[in-house]
């Protein structure tokens, strides 16, 4: 479903976020489930995400990803997914020049 | 509670903030001479923010993993708390291992285990006891789940589960969504240029921040379509399961073609396999 090419296009397997600027998936895309029992938590969930991205990005201007795996991220599976292994990155502080 | 969580300002901003400023003096620390945090896994900095936001949320009062104090008047030491969150994380790990032993679960179920069930237990009874004896809220003007839970529930054993239930599902979701989101932007360097571009020029820069509101965070269109994208590739949650409430059929599924009604008696357990699903072209699974 989340990854069908017809949906989404012959890159979905890649990490493109452009993409959505004209995508409508409906039914495709269902990350909180539908229906009466849909995820209870959801607003919750994106405004934590979107609140922590946006505080972290003002106050650091660069990631460095040289540890971290090409491709599909691996998951390990507990209850819910995690990156296998960790994430293993450094940040750059936007208050200190690049060099 | 589901009516009271549809609402928009159930995300408490000034909620994430504090934790968040938490995490940026353990950062901050860190930072060398170029400007550069350590090489280190950030996902365990990410889960211990997701569990204090979680916490003060849910009891009205956070285990501050990332800080090395309590609040005054804290009903736990933090060594308490440390205990606490290092059970949670472990004891989950079996949790879902139970899953799969189905039946057999007691295999699994060692003296190790139990003892980290009972301190998770031990440890969210206490704010249920305090909270059913007395009867004002400890976060005045916010909402605390526990608050809502027993507004409809006085029975602590209900009151127990129903926040573990809560606290997983408010905790590591968001926190393997950050982090895979947080992997993808390092993979992507110009999908991180972009985005931080759009957060400044909507949001200002982290001294001097303006308009960061719920509503404020859903117009902002490039950082919306970067959550989107990292749900549809990695959607937290890899499984789900539903018990029947009464005796039901699901439409398909049964026959030697799989196209006749499957019979599901009341009681029955039925699962599905989200992550397959959604990954469903030929990438490795399990």
């Amino acid at each position: 479903m989340h990854t069908n090419p017809e949906v989404w296009g012959p890159d979905a397997l890649h990490f493109v976020p452009e993409r959505w600027e004209k995508l409508r998936p409906g039914f495709s895309y269902l990350p909180f489930n539908a229906g009466p029992r849909i995820c209870i938590g959801q607003q919750f969930a994106l405004a934590e995400t979107a609140y922590f991205v946006v505080r972290l990005l003002q106050k650091f201007d660069a990631i460095d990803g040289s540890s971290v795996p090409k491709g599909r991220l691996p998951c390990e599976w507990k209850l819910v997914d995690r990156v296998a292994g960790g994430l293993k990155v450094r940040i750059h502080s936007s208050e200190k020049e690049t060099s | 509670m589901r009516p009271q969580f549809n609402r928009d300002q159930i995300a408490d901003l000034d909620l994430f903030e504090k934790h968040l400023q938490n995490l940026f003096n353990i950062l901050d620390r860190q930072v060398d001479s170029q400007g550069w945090t350590q090489s280190g896994d950030i996902q365990h900095f990410v889960e211990l923010f997701t569990i204090d936001t979680a916490t003060e949320f849910l009891f009205g009062e956070s285990v501050n993993s990332l800080e090395g104090k309590t609040e005054p008047n804290s009903l736990a030491t933090k060594e308490e708390m440390k205990i606490f969150v290092d059970s949670f994380v472990a004891a989950e790990k079996v949790t879902a291992e139970s899953l799969l032993y189905n039946e057999l679960y007691w295999v699994i179920h060692d003296r190790k285990f139990k003892d980290q069930c009972a301190a998770v237990h031990k440890f969210v009874d206490t704010y249920v006891q305090r909270r059913l004896k007395s009867p004002n809220s400890e976060r005045k003007g916010k909402f605390v789940v526990l608050d809502a839970l027993v507004d409809d529930t006085k029975d602590p054993l209900e009151l127990r589960y129903e926040l573990l239930n809560v606290l997983l599902a408010g905790s590591d979701t968001i926190k393997a969504s950050i982090t895979f989101l947080l992997g993808s932007l390092a993979q992507n360097p110009a999908v991180f240029e972009q985005l931080r571009a759009r957060i400044l020029e909507d949001f200002g820069t982290f001294d001097q921040p303006i308009n960061i509101t719920v509503s404020g965070l859903k117009a902002c269109a490039y950082l919306q379509w970067c959550i989107n994208e990292t749900l549809r590739m990695y959607a937290a949650v890899p499984t789900n399961y539903r018990e029947a409430v009464r005796d039901t059929t699901l439409p398909f599924g049964g026959g030697p073609d799989g196209q006749s009604p499957v019979f599901i008696p009341k009681g029955r357990m039925v699962n599905w396999s989200v992550r397959p699903l959604f990954l469903h072209v030929s990438l490795p699974r399990y």
